[in-house]
């Protein structure tokens, strides 16, 4: 009782020290003493006004998403209670989209398949085509990506006329380099909405992509094996203008215990440590591994592969991965906190990558 | 081999184990390969599938693992750590098997690389004394087994079996029998 007075009194001596002086550490204390107060909603409130002013602060950031998250559990709550009392589409749509928002994408399927043997609803399809989407431009598994168009047909046919399914999979067609399944949506979706200058201009566009290939399952496969999306941005083209990899690579090699160095980037890699022929032999070893590895690791339900290491008579080999880069260091012995720490940040690094030669 | 997989299952933080042959047959395994999401490599398999489907995927990886360091002359690695987003996993290889183990998220794979070990050794002990016991079993009696194609230096393999004579001066009885 007392502590929530003296809180209410610290929350608007809080406030005061925001108007003399608006920092981010003084949006952060009344966001705290709102917090312990229970208010959340005003949490939220006060964590988005310090966001406005402060938007590259990280601590009004971290707080907003535990505050989202607060709330997005107790509203799933709700709904579950809500559910289980009068089950109706409303619900069943509004805790879906909370779980896809939430990144829960299999509990918004499992909950859509119960929408659907409840309902028979062809937007209950829709939902389960939406997990199965958000799946499979999480983990690029091919499966995935085979089950999100199964759905999609089918909840084309629950809806005959709705157009959704059919942007859904235009959408995912595209993103996956399938131009032929793409071409064939929009032709269908240009057969609801003729005239669409829109439409129209893609759907040209779509079709001489469609002419040199892309059928769906290959398009599925070459997602899966690389990792990689028709619609992200080439490798060559993220590369930055600045910064250099060679510095970082060459103090790991010299570090002690260290035998070897690299970074792999694409079809390139940078090598420390061997010459010559050697250098070249290993180099293209390890960028074998990282590719087999990413794609083990999504295979596997793994999700994106961080690190993996070899040990074995030859010592150590321990390789960092991230979205574009990989690095790699080959140890007599198990690597020291400071090398895995190093080559993370070698791998992680946007700001690496201008030095990258074949 | 069950009794040796499920002392690994039964760490905490450990959510699928299995012995699994170098060609990815699974030989035993104990838990889930799904994360709380559901999400595994098997797709919508049941749980025998999963693990089927498991077990081939992770040893065809470390078997491209093993053919890639070929190439560097370095010889096949024992110990394999993946860590990924949504878990990590282990491998160990030891003669005619591989353990496989996959961690929750968050767990360090260090925190298991002792309980591998050990366990390795329980199977190797395990399928020790199996070999010993079958080679007890398919060896036939000593007495009844012809000695060996040239003269040793130990004693004969069978007692009754008559002494060389390696002085050239001793008649063999069966030519003072002619």
């Amino acid at each position: 009782m007392f502590a929530r007075i003296f809180s209410r009194g610290s929350a608007r001596a809080a406030a005061r020290r925001i108007t003399a002086d608006p920092s981010a550490q003084n949006y952060l204390e009344l966001a705290r003493v709102n917090a312990s107060l229970g208010r959340l909603d005003d949490v939220r409130r006060v964590c988005e006004e310090g966001l406005s002013i402060h938007p590259a602060d990280a601590d009004l950031r971290r707080m907003r998403e535990g505050v989202e998250r607060l709330l997005r559990e107790d509203r799933m709550r709700e709904l579950r209670r809500a559910l289980g009392d009068s089950p109706r589409p409303a619900l069943w749509r509004e805790l879906c989209d909370l779980y896809l928002d939430a990144g829960h994408a299999r509990r918004a399927e499992e909950l859509a398949s119960e929408w659907s043997v409840a309902t028979g609803a062809g937007e209950a399809l829709l939902y389960r085509a939406r997990a199965r989407t958000q799946l499979f431009l999480a983990d690029r598994r091919r499966d995935d990506g085979r089950a999100a168009f199964r759905l999609l047909d089918e909840a084309a046919r629950a809806m005959p006329g709705a157009i959704e399914p059919l942007k859904m999979r235009l959408s995912l067609a595209s993103r996956c380099g399938a131009w032929v399944e793409a071409r064939a949506a929009l032709a269908r979706l240009l057969e609801l909405t003729p005239g669409d200058p829109g439409l129209e201009a893609r759907f040209r566009t779509v079709s001489s992509l469609a002419e040199r290939g892309g059928r769906l399952d290959r398009a599925l496969r070459e997602v899966e094996r690389t990792g990689r999306l028709a619609d992200d941005q080439d490798e060559s083209e993220r590369r930055p203008a600045c910064g250099s990899v060679r510095p970082r690579l060459q103090s790991l090699a010299a570090d002690a215990g260290v035998r070897a160095a690299f970074y792999v980037r694409g079809g390139t890699a940078l090598v420390q440590g061997p010459r010559g022929a050697t250098a070249e032999r290993m180099a293209r070893s390890v960028r074998e591994m990282v590719v087999s590895s990413r794609a083990a690791a999504r295979r596997l339900g793994l999700g994106q592969a961080v690190e993996f290491v070899l040990e074995g008579g030859f010592g150590n080999l321990h390789v960092a991965t991230a979205e574009v880069g990989a690095g790699a260091a080959w140890t007599a012995g198990p690597p020291t906190h400071r090398q895995r720490e190093a080559l993370a940040a070698l791998a992680g690094d946007s700001q690496l990558g201008t030095e990258v030669e074949a | 081999m069950k009794s040796v997989i499920g002392y690994l299952a039964r760490i905490p933080g450990v959510r699928f184990a299995a012995i699994i042959s170098p060609d990815g047959v699974p030989i035993a395994c104990q838990g889930r390969v799904c994360d709380e999401e559901g999400t595994a490599g098997g797709g919508e398999l049941g749980a025998a599938e999963q693990a089927g489907a498991f077990a081939g995927l992770s040893a065809g990886w470390l078997n491209e693992l093993k053919r890639t360091v070929d190439a560097v002359t370095w010889d096949a690695p024992r110990r394999v750590v993946l860590r990924a987003q949504r878990g990590t996993l282990c491998m160990l290889s030891v003669e005619n098997a591989i353990f496989t183990v996959i961690l929750e998220r968050g767990m360090d794979a260090e925190e298991l690389r002792l309980p591998m070990e050990a366990a390795a050794a329980r199977l190797a002990r395990l399928l020790g004394r199996e070999h010993t016991q079958e080679n007890e079993v398919a060896r036939p009696a000593a007495g009844d087994s012809p000695p060996g194609l040239f003269p040793g230096n130990g004693p004969s393999p069978s007692p009754r079996a008559a002494p060389i004579d390696r002085t050239g001066r001793g008649i063999p009885e069966a030519s003072r029998e002619r």
